[in-house]
């Protein structure tokens, strides 16, 4: 109420001027939030300033050194749970160590300039040669998701003839929704293999240098691999709902059978 | 001197009981520690198993394909779910895409 009177009191010009400022505080927030978080503040270096460049450069390898450190752990763990293999989880260590590698070689490049136009070239090649956030990671990243992928619908085709074993001895009164169930399953797995493949094909493409060749072909490559991934895990899930479907009415067990049907 | 024969023969002989009792009675408490250990899993101390078959039920269960789906089927939920946190992730790495900003002090 006093803050209403207050308002009431004040003069419209003033009015008037908060009002611009809080638009104004509001557009600074939504610049924010699009903004890359980790340069919030950005250090500006003096034109010889040598030492500052390398400071910035440092820091930006070490955030990238991090980054590729954590990826690898989590192909590690996926190994450890025993959703990929020693051998997929390879080709993303191998990734990583080289990048890892290649990065600590700039650093001590550029640890070691004593021009600031140098170092600055030096800085540069973190994002062009290396292109760590907008390729290697995204992309190791959707390989470990595939990499999963290719397992479970390897894990589930081979299933197959079990559950035409067990549909073919259930009692008859089953068989129809089993059957049902048994072919939304193998439709999915036929759709899921082949989003798995065309996603599989387009990883190769993803390179620093394609990157910054064209851009704009690189974006809708991109845009095309993450909709096969998707795809083909939205597939999966069916065909792994319609497993669990079929795996309750199969139980052996004195209960009376789930009345399930294909949600797809 | 044939009174200090016998002394010395039967200190003998009571030696030579005792030896026997001592032999008998490790050869009894090794014997209970063998059976014991037949009887126990190596990595769980103190946790008996035993070699008698589990219930008829449960083998049958365990072998049947309706058993091996089962199992498939808790599997394959782990492995799906695994690949969500795996997506999540991969989303996670594909917004953070824009710290690549070429930016240069």
């Amino acid at each position: 109420m006093r803050f209403i009177t207050l308002l009431h009191s004040a003069p419209r010009r003033l009015i008037a001027l908060g009002m611009a400022a809080s638009i104004a505080l509001g557009g600074a927030g939504a610049a924010t939030a699009l903004a890359a978080p980790a340069h919030s503040a950005l250090p500006t270096c003096a034109r010889t300033d040598v030492k500052c460049v390398i400071a910035f450069g440092d820091q930006r390898i070490d955030e990238r050194t991090a980054a590729l450190t954590k990826l690898n752990d989590k192909a590690s763990a996926q190994v450890a749970a025993g959703h990929i293999t020693s051998s997929q989880a390879s080709a993303i260590q191998a990734d990583v160590t080289s990048n890892q590698s290649g990065l600590t070689a700039l650093k001590s490049k550029l640890d070691a300039e004593t021009d600031a136009t140098a170092a600055r070239q030096d800085v540069k090649d973190i994002y062009t040669q290396f292109r760590i956030f907008a390729v290697v990671l995204p992309r190791d990243y959707h390989e470990i998701v595939l990499d999963i992928m290719t397992n479970v619908q390897a894990k589930l085709v081979g299933l197959e003839p079990k559950l035409q074993q067990a549909i073919a001895s259930a009692p008859a009164d089953e068989q129809v929704q089993l059957n049902s169930l048994y072919s939304d399953f193998t439709a999915k797995l036929g759709a899921a293999s082949t989003q798995i493949t065309n996603a599989n094909g387009m990883v190769s493409y993803f390179t620093p240098s394609n990157f910054d060749n064209n851009q704009a072909t690189y974006r809708t490559n991109w845009l095309n691999f993450r909709s096969a991934v998707l795809a083909g895990r939205a597939d999966l899930r069916q065909a792994a709902s319609d497993l669990h479907q079929m795996a309750k009415i199969l139980k052996p067990s004195t209960t009376p059978a789930a009345t399930a049907t294909p949600t797809a | 001197m044939n009174r200090g024969n016998r002394d010395a023969s039967r200190q003998k002989n009571a030696l030579r009981a005792a030896l026997v009792l001592l032999l008998l009675t490790a050869l009894v408490v090794f014997a209970g520690c063998g059976l014991r250990n037949h009887n126990t899993t190596s990595g769980q101390p103190g946790q008996q198993t035993t070699s008698q078959p589990t219930s008829a039920g449960q083998n049958t269960g365990s072998n049947s394909a309706a058993q091996q789906i089962q199992d498939a089927d808790q599997q394959v939920q782990d492995a799906m779910q695994s690949a969500d946190n795996a997506q999540n992730d991969a989303n996670n790495a594909n917004t953070q895409a824009g710290q690549e900003n070429d930016i240069v002090p």
